[in-house]
């Protein structure tokens, strides 16, 4: 049963994280900072809440422009949105 | 012959625990993955708690907090003796059985409250609720580690298995020196 939701899961997660580590694959040295990043969104309207790493992605929690909240990847280099996820 | 035995667990309690032991089970491996599962899970298991409180309530016997809670001062002369070796078998939950059980209802409850605020405007990507989430989750695994050694322990001490005991509902009668 474990085994059969842990296969189940790691698939769905598997699909997820690929796809987001693909755009995000560059080395740490080329890293833009956090704050850049904030100052970026906050420039469009967002309120940044967090600023996380995930899978050499940062991954922003925030309330945007809208006032909807959101969960975005980006590249840390080029700080592109590489993935973005609208919870209402 | 068979030993006589008694039906302890009604079917609501054994329903309840082994849906909650899923749902637990399912919250950890989907958390940080499958968003969709672990919230639908959580939430499930907030109304599978809440319906134990009211159970605790107007339940069947064994099922009513009036049987098995216990204070701090039976609990510890309780702990006392599992010490020693010579602790009474109960039929519902011994002493610690039941702290645990109490235990183990407020934490479910405090993580999916937890989780739920970190779906709200207001603590949305608060990272504190994120964290205090995770470390009650934690607790909770640590907690029914716990749990199943306790489970463990008793059967063994008394001769029985408490997990079959969970699933089909009935116990070996009382015997003299048992508490019913």
């Amino acid at each position: 049963m474990k085994l059969i939701m842990s296969a189940f899961a790691l698939s769905l997660a598997a699909s997820g994280a690929a796809l987001a580590a693909d755009k995000c694959d560059v080395p740490k040295s080329e890293w833009q900072s956090i704050d850049t990043l904030k100052a970026q969104l906050e420039k469009q309207g967002w309120k940044v809440r967090s600023v996380k790493t995930e899978d050499g992605c940062y991954e922003a929690y925030a309330i945007d422009a809208a006032g909807k909240k959101v969960e975005a990847y980006f590249n840390p280099k080029t700080l592109e949105a590489v993935d973005k996820k609208s919870n209402d | 012959m068979s030993e006589p035995t008694v039906k302890v667990w009604e079917p609501y309690v054994r329903v309840f625990h082994w849906s909650l032991v899923i749902c637990i089970a399912t919250a950890w491996i989907t958390a940080d993955e499958v968003q969709r599962v672990h919230e639908f899970v959580g939430y499930t298991a907030s109304v599978l708690v809440a319906s134990r409180v009211v159970m605790g309530f107007m339940g069947g016997h064994y099922t009513r907090f009036r049987q098995f809670v216990k204070g701090p001062s039976t609990v510890l002369s309780y702990a006392a003796s599992v010490a020693k070796g010579n602790e009474a078998r109960y039929l519902g939950h011994n002493p610690l059985g039941a702290a645990m059980v109490i235990f183990l209802l407020a934490l479910v409850s405090g993580i999916a409250f937890t989780g739920w605020l970190q779906t709200t405007d207001a603590y949305w990507g608060i990272e504190w609720v994120e964290e205090l989430h995770e470390a009650l989750a934690n607790l909770l695994i640590a907690s029914v580690v716990l749990h199943v050694g306790g489970v463990v322990l008793a059967s063994r001490r008394h001769k029985e298995n408490l997990v079959a005991a969970m699933l089909r509902g009935s116990k070996r009668a009382a015997e003299p020196g048992d508490i019913a």
